[in-house]
């Protein structure tokens, strides 16, 4: 079976919050939104196990990073709402830090002829 | 067209749902947000083309095996699944409790009948013994058939208890004390049937309340902390 190069699971693992948190920044959402959500922007290259991103999201919510509430749609079917919390929003801040701080890392050293003198 | 709506599909996730439920990791609200999600995308996928059965096992197989699933969910729900287990226990606890107490109002019964039959010595003992552990036998025996053959609708409702913690301890308090009393209630009367040692049975039916209701007042307590415990960390389902 022909499968597309994807990520470890050592950087899904990591990932996960900060992607989970960012998307939520565009407004609340629930799981299976969340994970097309990650599907388009990534182009197909981050597929998670659909399932394993509900641990997460529950994790997130015992840790006041998400606030979360069981709504009805406009279809009328019952779904838990996720959103941003003010905690959530500050540890994102912080993620995006370290993110940016790899990334020009790397970028460095990969395009060598961009280094600052 | 949101969701297809046949029979055979609702049987295949109702099936993969109480698969799921039987590891016990995962609290009801879990599974709902899981089917939830499983019902999404079986409505993408036989929006594209797919034959609904096609497009539930696709979608079971996105979601993750039920293995990877019931332990990812472990790890976030450890301490319920802690609760729960207690619960359980401090229920077996109080039914073992409750036996006894029934068992040992045979044995009172059987003494005070005692009276009319005149038994002395070693048949008197034998008859005490037996009065008190064939009642319980056969009670811890009823228990266990009755348990495996409740139908599902009333197993259910005895699950639910947890959802009503108040009710279900003063429910469990008031057996308790029903039983208890009962069981003190013949006490009294192998007593009154004793004659004689009148003072003597005073002290022991004093000394038996206060060990008869210790329990009586522990056990629903922790029943009740634990149920409350347990309310507080559930996420509120639909």
């Amino acid at each position: 079976m022909y499968k597309r190069p994807m990520l470890s699971k050592e950087l899904v693992a990591a990932s996960t919050v900060p992607l989970v948190l960012s998307v939520l920044t565009e407004g609340e959402s629930y799981g299976y939104a969340l994970i097309a959500r990650v599907r388009e922007l990534s182009g197909g290259q981050i597929e998670w196990s659909e399932g394993m991103l509900y641990p997460v999201l529950h994790w997130m919510e015992t840790e006041r990073l998400v606030e979360a509430e069981w709504r009805e749609s406009e279809a009328g079917r019952k779904r838990k709402y996720y959103r941003i919390s003010r905690t959530g929003r500050r540890a994102l801040a912080d993620e995006k830090d370290q993110w940016l701080a790899v990334h020009a890392t790397l970028s460095r050293l990969w395009k060598p002829q961009t280094i600052p003198a | 067209m949101e969701t297809p709506n046949d029979t055979g599909l609702n049987e295949a996730i109702r099936l993969w749902r109480a698969g799921l439920a039987d590891a016990g990791t995962m609290r009801p609200a879990d599974l709902d947000e899981l089917e939830i999600h499983l019902r999404d995308s079986i409505g993408q996928l036989t929006r594209t083309g797919l034959a609904s059965e096609e497009a539930f096992l696709v979608a079971r197989r996105r979601l993750g095996t039920a293995g990877g699933l019931t332990a990812e969910f472990a790890k976030v729900n450890g301490h319920e699944i802690w609760l729960t287990r207690v619960l359980w226990m401090v229920g077996g606890v109080m039914v073992a409790l409750l036996m006894e107490k029934l068992s040992s109002t045979a044995a009172n019964l059987a003494l005070f009948a005692n009276a009319s039959i005149q038994l002395e010595g070693q048949p008197l003992v034998w008859f005490v013994l037996g009065a008190q552990w064939f009642p319980a036998f056969a009670m811890a025996a009823l228990c266990w058939m009755g348990i495996r053959s409740l139908p599902g609708r009333l197993l259910s409702r005895a699950g639910s208890a947890p959802r009503h913690p108040w009710l279900t301890t003063f429910g469990a308090a008031l057996g308790l004390f029903l039983v208890t009393a009962l069981s003190v209630g013949t006490q009294v009367l192998v007593f009154r049937g004793a004659g004689g040692i009148a003072e003597l049975g005073t002290v022991m039916v004093c000394r038996s309340y206060a060990m008869l209701l210790a329990p009586l007042v522990v056990w629903p307590a922790l029943l009740c902390w634990l149920l409350r415990r347990r309310a507080r960390s559930v996420t509120r389902s639909f």
